[in-house]
This record gives C-alpha cells, structure tokens and sequence, in this order.
C-alpha cells in the first residue's frame, strides 16, 4: 500500500466509542447521522477525518468539543469520559478552529484571544497580553494586534482564529475545515503555517482536522479517518508514513497515497452506502 | 459644526422664524391668538438661562431636580427592563411569564400609575422615578428580548467550546449584540420619559421643570410657560446629537 499502513497500538488521546448521534428531521422525525461510530486519535498526532457532505464529520468536533452531546456510546479524552466530567475542557484545554473565523467583531485581535484565554481561565491575568501577541506574531499578524477583525482580511481573521486556538495551550485542538472558504494560495500558505506551529510547539497537540478536501486530508494528514454517507460510520483508516518536512506538491510519495484513497472514496461513493 | 446639528438649528430657527411672523402679524390685526410671540418665550428662556425662577432657589435648582429624577427612573427601567429582556430572550417559559406584564405595564397610561403611586406611597420622589421605571421598562424588556433572539449562534457556540461561562458569554458575546437594541430601548425611555416627568412633577410635586409649567399655567403667563416646556425639549436633543451619537461613535468604532 505504499505509504499507507494499518495503525497498530498506540496511546490515544481520543477515543469515540460506539457513537450514535440523532438530530430532529424538518418533518419531525429523527435523522441519524452517525451510527455506531469507534474511531480513536492517536496523542500528538495530525488526524484529518474525512468523508462526504452531511456525514456528520463537524458532528463529531462538535460532540468532542462538548457542544452537543451524544445519543449512545461514550467519548474519552485523555481516557477522561466527557460526559461524567463536564468540566474536563479546563483540565485538557481544547482549542477550536471553525470554518469560519468566528472572532468577536467588537473586539480587537488581541483581544479576541484573551478572550478564549479569559473562558480557559487557567492562565494568570497578567500573561494574556503577551500570550496574544506572542501568538499573533506566530501566524505573521504582528503589528495587527489592535486591528478589529472588519479592518483585516478573511484569511488574517482566520490566522487570528488559529492564534486563539493556540494560544490556550490546548493538548487538543479541533479544526473544522478551516482553510475551505480561502482562496487557494491562502490556504496553502496557512497549512504551511499549521504544520510549522504544531512544530515548533512540539507536536505534543493532538489535532483533530476535518475537510472534505482529499489533497488537503494527504498533505496534512498523519492519519486520516474515511467515514461513509450518512449515518456515518468509520470506512476505512490510512496512515500516511511521510515527514510533514518532506511532503511537498510535487513528492510522488504523496501523490500515490492520494490517488490511492482517492480511488477508494470514489469507490465508496459508487458501491453505495456502506457497502464497500 | 456637524452638518446634521447645522440642519437641525436651521429647522428650528425656521419654526420660530415663522411663529414670530404669525404672531405679530395676528397682533397688528388685533386677533388675540393666546399664543405669546417667539420672541416673547426667547425672553423668559433667556431669564431661566440667568437662574431666574419666580420659586425654588434658582431655575437651574428646578431643572436639576427634573434631571435626577429622570435619569434615576429610566435607568431603573433600563436596568429592569434588560434583566428581564435577557432572562425573556433566553428562556422560553420566561417570555411566557413577563410577555402579558411588559403589555400590562406598557400599555397603562402613566397618569393612572402617578396617581397609583400617589395613593399608595404618597407624593414624593419614588413616585416619579417608580412612575419613570414602571413605564419605561417594558420598552427596554421588548427590544432586549427580540434582540438576544437573533444573537449570532456560531459565537455562542464558539464561546462554548472554549469553555465560556455563561456570565462571560452575556458580558463578551450576548450583550455586546444586543447594544444596538439597549441603545433604542434607552433612546425611547428617554423620550417617553421627558414626557412623563413633566406629567409626574405636574400632579404631585413641590418643584422641577414640571410644576413650573403648572405653576406658569396657574398665572395663565404662556411665555414662560412654554419657555420651561421648551427645556424638556432641549433636554432630548442634548440626549440625543451630545450623549447618544458620542457614546455611539465610541461604541461601535469596530464597524468599518
């Protein structure tokens, strides 16, 4: 399988045990989205989940994330079970990074993150102004700091997204396709930016990407989790052996990985649902 | 100057302009209007502007006295009526409790509760602040609530996952959306309130801009009486072009 491989044991960061998850349909019915789901992301490594539109890939960072909750099955963080322990996000730290910025349009970038770091509250008030600077100057916003998110670009306003993300020190962090509304070159300079960040600060962060974007999934990915449509459940698990230092557009390594799982999600898509 | 206050002056001095003309072309006829000439109210509101006042210590003791009042009872109104607009906006049952008061409390006349007030805690200053709160408040309550309503979701989620507790989401997220809606709830009280303190002060107290103009009014001198009124009026677009547009300009200087 060339540069894909079968996981073998390793410590998680995450698991999501048996999952179901059912929300309320428009004619008043329930609508599953995930069906007895098991994935498990290994500590301090890149997981890109992807899958079809609708298969509740955002779903799934929502339920980490505690904003939803789950139907069936338990979710484990750092072998903490979530739903007994409300308050596990201050212990862990969990940082998000939506599709869209989602900053505070009234207050200034800097701003913006101490806020994040305000609703952490496990670092002491008289850090957080050189915390949000350190970490806007991280994603190349210095000078930017007292710019509020309307006098900035989409794609800075994204960087000041990640910041935030950062900035709370997270031993987790969850993107929801966060470069998809980017023009290209824009995105591909801020996946740049992700894997030198999540270099620099020691890949100990276990990072939770989703995308529907197979290139991206390949080019960032060090494992990469392939759901089904809707009701989703796990398809098939790839590893991708390659040194983020090494991978580039033009590596053939890469390539091959992406026409590999390429070929499967279309074959997946085509066999119909869960049947491949 | 601001070109809006340039027309605001202009549109004004238009008014007097023509009053002036009427009246003195209606004296020179020998109609008797009741209605005494611009320059006539000019005159007495120049006199106030000296701290004239015919009782109390000075005209400026009277407009003080209806300052306080005002501000104290549509503050407790905005206040109030934010608390509950938040509480309505936030939970369902809640909307379903206050909604019929706020009509209630919206839709009785303000005389009836000065004289409701007056009966049951007598003439004094708590009637008419309680008077200012009780009718004022509903407004604030109203807006708050539609406003919290169409909060942006996505930044509520955000603050959420990052672990935002609730009084942080109100302070950072919930109300910094809603301003524009506290902004007109308090904009109206004062409106409604510049009305109601005159009425307030009218039936049932011993001084401030209100009893002045029934004390005018029991003299049957309309100059003077309409030269107090008028300070009601300069007390809104003081509110208005002076207070609001700054504190508005300071407020939303995020809004490219």
């Amino acid at each position: 399988m060339g540069a894909l491989e079968q996981i073998t044991s390793e410590k998680y960061s995450i698991e999501l045990i048996n999952i179901t998850k059912k929300f309320s349909s428009v004619n008043g019915g329930e609508l599953k989205v995930i069906d007895n789901l098991t994935v498990k992301f290994r500590e301090g490594s890149l997981s890109v989940v992807i899958g079809p539109s609708g298969c509740g890939k955002s779903t799934i960072l929502n339920m980490i994330a505690g904003i939803i909750g789950v139907d069936e099955g338990k979710i484990l963080v750092n072998g903490i079970d979530i739903h007994s322990n409300p308050n596990y996000k201050k212990t862990i730290g969990i940082g998000y990074v939506f599709q869209q910025p989602r900053l505070l349009e009234w207050r200034t970038l800097r701003e913006n993150i101490i806020f994040a770091l305000k609703a952490i509250g496990s670092t002491p008030k008289e850090k957080w102004n050189a915390i949000a600077e350190y970490y806007l100057k991280l994603v190349g916003l210095e000078g930017f700091s007292n710019y509020y998110p309307l006098q900035v670009s989409g794609g800075m306003q994204q960087r000041a997204a990640i910041a935030r993300a950062f900035a709370i020190n997270p031993r987790i962090l969850l993107m929801d396709e966060p470069f998809s509304h980017l023009d290209e070159i824009t995105a591909e300079t801020l996946r740049n930016e992700l894997i030198k960040i999540w270099t620099i600060e020691g890949k100990h962060k276990t990072i939770v990407f989703v995308t529907h974007d197979l290139r991206e999934a390949v080019y960032l990915a060090d494992e990469i989790f392939m759901l089904t449509p809707r009701p989703a459940h796990l398809f098939k698990h790839y590893v991708i052996d390659i040194p983020h230092e090494q991978r580039s557009v033009e590596s053939e390594e890469l390539f091959e990985a992406f026409s590999n799982i390429s070929k499967d999600f279309h074959k997946m898509i085509k066999g119909g649902v869960n049947t491949f | 100057m601001n070109r809006q206050i340039i027309y605001v002056i202009a549109s004004i001095g238009l008014f007097l302009s023509l009053w002036e003309v009427f009246t003195v072309t209606a004296e020179s006829l020998h109609i008797n209007l009741f209605v005494p000439r611009a320059s006539s109210m000019f005159y007495e509101l120049l006199r106030l502007v000296k701290g004239e006042a015919p009782v109390g210590a000075n005209s400026y003791f009277h407009i003080l006295q209806s300052l306080r009042r005002l501000l104290s009872g549509v503050l407790l109104g905005s206040v109030i009526g934010l608390v509950i607009g938040i509480v309505m906006g936030l939970r369902e049952r809640a909307e379903d409790f206050f909604e019929s008061w706020n009509w209630v409390f919206a839709t009785v006349p303000a005389v009836m509760w000065a004289y409701i007030f007056i009966l049951v805690i007598g003439a004094n200053e708590v009637t008419a602040i309680g008077v200012l709160a009780a009718v004022t408040y509903p407004q604030m309550a109203f807006r708050v609530s539609r406003g919290i309503k169409v909060v942006r979701t996505d930044l509520v989620e955000m603050g959420k996952a990052f672990n935002a507790t609730l009084p942080l989401l109100l302070s950072e997220v919930y109300i910094p959306q809603i301003l524009p809606h506290v902004f007109s709830g308090v904009r109206y009280s004062l409106a409604l309130g510049i009305k109601i303190i005159a009425i307030a002060e009218l039936v049932g107290l011993s001084n401030g801009i209100g009893f002045m103009m029934q004390y005018w009014w029991d003299q049957r001198n309309i100059a003077p009486l309409l030269a107090w009124g008028s300070l009601l009026v300069f007390l809104g677009l003081f509110f208005e072009f002076i207070v609001f547009r700054s504190l508005e300009r300071r407020m939303f200087k995020w809004v490219r």
